[in-house]
């Protein structure tokens, strides 16, 4: 209660009453304290944490005075005060526990400070709507952000449109509806014939990034709910190429992926040219496109003047030629050490194609053909592979038609193999014996490669 | 291709089937290395050679199971993903061959359309050389038509100007003949007209002066004919008279011809008015016949009229001499109730001379009721009465008897005995009275005088009273004016009846006491009122007195006393002196 303050106390005022009989009256006062006055050091910190957005007081300070006012920054500081001035990942973690509810550290090598700058320049790219955002809201977090980021997980991108827009709410205008047609007219002509449909520029942002090193990428508006339209998903001429000057300047990633982005061969081209000697890249994920023979003929040519150690292109439309593009890439020494092909169209051309080229390869790990379409032949020519290549340690033909000859083929191959000790051939009409048999044998290899290290 | 987007959507940013394997492998080969460690450590110890084995098996074994736990648990949850994944594929196929089965069909449709195009384009061919071969006969003939056309208007324009020629020649020479013809009528024509309007002038002339002298001599004869005219008219006077006359008598005709019609017209006039007369008197004697009933109606209406009102009054009245009657009775019985009670305390007071009622009277009158009032029991009882021995009898009979007279409680018993024994004692004054020689027989009723002093019982006893309020009830209700607007009506000897016994209830027995008692009573209101006068005098005396001594206190206290030379208190003290 606060009716001290407001009004003289009751004794003050009962100045003629019995004063033998006078009481003091002290009100509820919760802030009452019979503490003493606080200290001069605690009054100066709080007022340097009140003031810290004009005046930065920090590295002056005592080790525990410092920590004192670190515990007690707001969260809501604007990012150019606390960016390079302040490391300590307690402040940090408030701030990403502030903003996010779910915060795995572990995921962001251990740091609050990048998982904070991360997320934030995230979230930025998202929501940033081409010809509506200024460019000036992200180009100005970057050189606060250079440091500290490492991965960049974008998982929408936003479309030009006239009206602001937000996800979920209502499309206006007839800003989409132009590009209903093919989309490399669309884009070809998008200079003198409407808006164009081209997402955030990376040109603008990579290159300034010292230490990125992993980038993920949809092109496709998350969570459109019944606002879809197939235009919101439209991955154009423009924007790809102008992502593949950024990749190529961008010296120091390591890892892409381009995921359900409508990536097809003409795409895929120009990435894949544009990637050619990329001092630094070595993971490379274009899973859930459109990629065809042509893309993967060019991802061939990338494989082997690249230093690519891992290739996924599962959910693509890749056939025979394709695969055999890529076997030959890996016939001619590729480094390639993980490649995963799941559901294309290899058929038994390229089935055939790759097991020819495993029998001289002596780099690839781990191979998946699940989903293929692969027949008996094809398993015959993994089998003898098998025979000759001890290097694969796994290798999965799931979900393919096998059937009981290829089954047998690829027993005997693995009877007489040593180093794989997976060899996935579910769903793929092999037969049980035979199944049982080449897992017997891949566990005996597990076994095997596993004891000389135990002892 | 959209079920495998959905996985992946659903996946997150990573394959997690691959994260799982991933780090489940690598923890299992991670385990390697650390066990190795703890066992080297567990030798460096310096534990014995089979004990290290032993472990290590022990170590091996785990290894592997937790190796085979793994690799079962990645296919179990690889299982999902594999048969998505057929699923899949299996789709892709079947829409891809789909696809290539309508491709095909496109395509032979497509070649179909082809080869009917070609076929129509090649009838089309034939069709445009026909219609060539066709045109250029058309073409022919309408040469040939126009040829002939052109031929055939020339030659008959040649024709059409020959026997214009003809015609013209024929017309000229008719024009010249006519014209000719024409020009000697006309001259002929002229000199004819000139000659008759010679001859036309010379005739108007001659009429000219036939007209004149014609006109001459019609002027003379009407001159003539005039004078004859006047001659004439001179003789016609008398002839007019004759007329004026004759004129006259035919108008009185006319007149004599209207009289008797109107005469005629009189009489019906006349007949008619008699008519009405009869009819009028008819209608009158109606009227009055009418009049008498209507009278007749209106007085019974006024007699019922009147009737109503005296019944009215007639009630107001009853009422109002109920009310009256209510009030004077009440007011005579209290009168007569005070009177009785005074009477009883009276006779208690004057001595008690009939004195209690003893028990062995009562007993003896209610063997005499018993005896005497059987007729007030129903029969049927008495039937039912007869087995029982007498006492019961009596009893019950006792009690039927006492219900029917309204007796309740030992009181109205005991009442009844003294009523009885007090009945008793007029009869024997009465007979005192009237035969003095007699004297009692009995100290109870005689059984013959039972029924009387019954009726003389229940007709006192029948005014309400807090110990019998049901059978005098019954009676009351019979008297009230509730029920009876009877009672007033009921004959003026019964009236005076009733108020007579109202009169006489104190006996007349009594009223010697109360005329001597009332005669005493006066003789001392008298004294009493003597008493109060004198008393009263003696008061104002003394009031008198007390004034007088005051004034003669006064006097002698005076100031005057004291300046006199010879107060008067002196004299007074000599005086007595």
């Amino acid at each position: 209660m606060s009716t001290k303050s407001m009004y003289p106390r009751v004794a003050q005022l009962n100045v003629f009453g019995d004063h033998g009989q006078l009481r003091r009256i002290i009100a509820e006062d919760p802030a009452w304290s019979l503490a003493l006055v606080p200290p001069l050091t605690k009054l100066c910190l709080q007022n340097i944490v009140k003031n810290f957005e004009e005046k930065q007081t920090l590295v002056e300070l005592l080790p525990a005075h410092r920590d004192d006012v670190l515990g007690r920054l707001s969260t809501s500081l604007p990012l150019h005060v606390t960016a390079n001035l302040i490391d300590d990942p307690g402040y940090w973690r408030r701030c990403c526990v502030q903003r996010w509810d779910l915060c795995d550290v572990s995921q962001y090598g251990h740091s609050w400070k990048h998982m904070f700058f991360e997320r934030h320049l995230e979230n930025l790219v998202e929501l940033f709507v081409p010809d509506t955002t200024p460019p000036q809201t992200i180009l100005e977090l970057v050189p606060l952000c250079r440091d500290h980021v490492r991965r960049l997980d974008i998982a929408q991108l936003l479309p030009p449109i006239k009206e602001p827009w937000m996800p979920g709410r209502g499309r206006q205008g007839e800003g989409w509806q132009q590009e209903q047609g093919d989309g490399e007219d669309a884009s070809d002509t998008a200079s003198d014939a409407g808006p164009s449909m081209d997402h955030f520029d990376f040109g603008l942002l990579l290159h300034r990034l010292s230490c990125l090193e992993e980038l993920r990428l949809v092109y496709g508006v998350r969570d459109c709910g019944i606002n879809f339209e197939w235009n919101l998903f439209a991955f154009t001429l423009r924007d790809c190429e102008s992502l593949a000057i950024a990749l190529k300047s961008c010296q120091t990633l390591k890892i892409l992926r381009l995921h359900q982005s409508k990536v097809e061969d003409e795409r895929c081209r120009m990435l894949a040219r544009h990637l050619l000697d990329h001092p630094t890249l070595r993971e490379l994920d274009l899973s859930h496109n459109l990629i065809g023979d042509r893309g993967a003929r060019a991802v061939g040519k990338l494989l082997t003047r690249s230093r690519l150690e891992v290739l996924r292109l599962c959910d693509n439309e890749i056939g025979g030629p394709g695969a055999l593009a890529i076997a030959h890439a890996l016939s001619r020494g590729a480094p390639i050490r993980d490649l995963d092909l799941r559901l294309n169209r290899l058929g038994d051309e390229g089935g055939r194609a790759l097991g020819h080229a495993l029998r001289t390869n002596g780099t690839l790990r781990r191979l998946h053909l699940g989903a293929n379409e692969l027949g008996e032949p094809s398993a015959t020519a993994l089998a003898q592979a098998l025979v000759q290549n001890d290097t694969l340690t796994s290798i999965n033909l799931s979900a393919n038609r096998l059937g009981a000859g290829g089954g047998q083929a690829l027993e005997e191959g693995m009877s007489r193999n040593t180093s794989v000790m997976e060899c996935d051939v579910r769903l793929s009409e092999v037969g049980e014996e035979s199944e049982a048999s080449i897992s017997r044998v891949a566990r005996n290899n597990r076994d095997r490669t596993r004891l000389p290290d135990g002892v | 291709m959209l079920s495998s987007r959905v996985n992946e959507r659903s996946g997150g940013k990573k394959d997690p089937f691959w994260l799982i394997s991933s780090a489940c492998v690598g923890e299992g080969l991670l385990m390697c290395p650390h066990w190795s460690r703890f066992v080297c450590s567990t030798a460096n110890l310096g534990v014995s050679e089979e004990k290290r084995k032993k472990s290590r098996q022990q170590v091996e074994l785990s290894q592997a199971r937790v190796m085979n736990l793994l690799s079962d648990g990645m296919e179990l949850i690889t299982n999902v993903k594999v048969a998505a994944d057929a699923k899949e594929s299996q789709r892709r196929t079947d829409l891809r061959e789909a696809r290539r089965l309508q491709v095909e069909k496109l395509e032979s449709e497509a070649r179909s359309g082809m080869e009917k195009f070609e076929e129509i384009t090649k009838g089309w061919g034939q069709a445009k050389t026909k219609l060539k071969c066709q045109t250029k006969e058309v073409d022919l003939l309408i040469e040939r038509m126009e040829e002939q056309m052109e031929s055939l208007t020339r030659a008959r324009r040649q024709e059409l100007e020959q026997v214009e020629k003809e015609y013209e020649e024929e017309r000229k020479i008719l024009l010249t003949g006519n014209t000719s013809k024409w020009e000697q009528a006309a001259m002929a024509r002229e000199t004819k007209e000139s000659e008759r309007m010679t001859q036309r002038r010379s005739k108007t002339e001659e009429y000219e002066t036939m007209l004149q002298k014609l006109s001459l001599e019609g002027i003379e004869e009407y001159n003539l004919t005039k004078d004859m005219l006047e001659w004439k008219q001179q003789p016609k006077y008398g002839q007019l008279t004759q007329e004026k006359q004759e004129y006259n008598i035919q108008v009185l005709k006319e007149r004599e011809k209207d009289d008797i019609l109107f005469i005629i017209r009189q009489k019906r006039k006349n007949a008619r008015l008699y008519d009405i007369m009869s009819s009028l008197k008819v209608q009158v004697a109606a009227e009055e016949e009418a009049k008498r009933l209507d009278d007749d109606s209106r007085h019974r209406q006024q007699r019922r009229h009147a009737q109503k009102t005296n019944w009215h009054f007639e009630a107001v009245d009853g009422k109002r001499l109920r009310d009256l009657w209510q009030m004077n009775e009440e007011e005579v019985r209290e009168l007569a109730e005070r009177a009785l009670d005074i009477d009883r305390l009276l006779y208690a007071a004057g001595a008690g001379r009939a004195g209690e009622v003893s028990p062995g009277t009562v007993k003896r009158l209610l063997q005499l009721l018993c005896d005497e009032a059987g007729f007030l029991v129903e029969s049927q009882l008495l039937k039912l009465l007869t087995p029982l021995d007498k006492d019961s009898q009596s009893f019950i009979k006792l009690d039927s008897i006492f219900s029917a007279l309204g007796i309740r409680s030992q009181d109205d018993v005991y009442r009844l005995a003294e009523f009885f024994s007090n009945y008793r004692h007029q009869q024997t004054q009465q007979a005192d009275a009237e035969e003095p020689g007699e004297g009692a027989t009995s100290d109870l009723l005689h059984p013959d005088d039972v029924l009387a002093a019954l009726k003389a019982f229940t007709a006192q006893y029948t005014r309400p009273g807090p110990t019998d309020p049901n059978s005098p009830g019954k009676i009351r209700e019979h008297q009230s004016p509730a029920t009876a607007g009877t009672r007033p009506r009921k004959g003026p000897g019964e009236a005076a009846a009733f108020w007579d016994s109202l009169a006489n209830a104190i006996p007349e027995s009594r009223l010697s006491t109360w005329t001597a008692l009332d005669r005493g009573l006066e003789k001392y209101h008298t004294v009493l009122r003597e008493r109060w006068e004198l008393s009263t005098e003696t008061q104002a005396l003394q009031r008198k007195n007390q004034e007088l001594r005051m004034l003669l206190s006064q006097a002698f206290n005076s100031k005057v006393n004291s300046e006199l030379e010879i107060p008067p208190t002196q004299l007074m003290k000599m005086i007595p002196q």
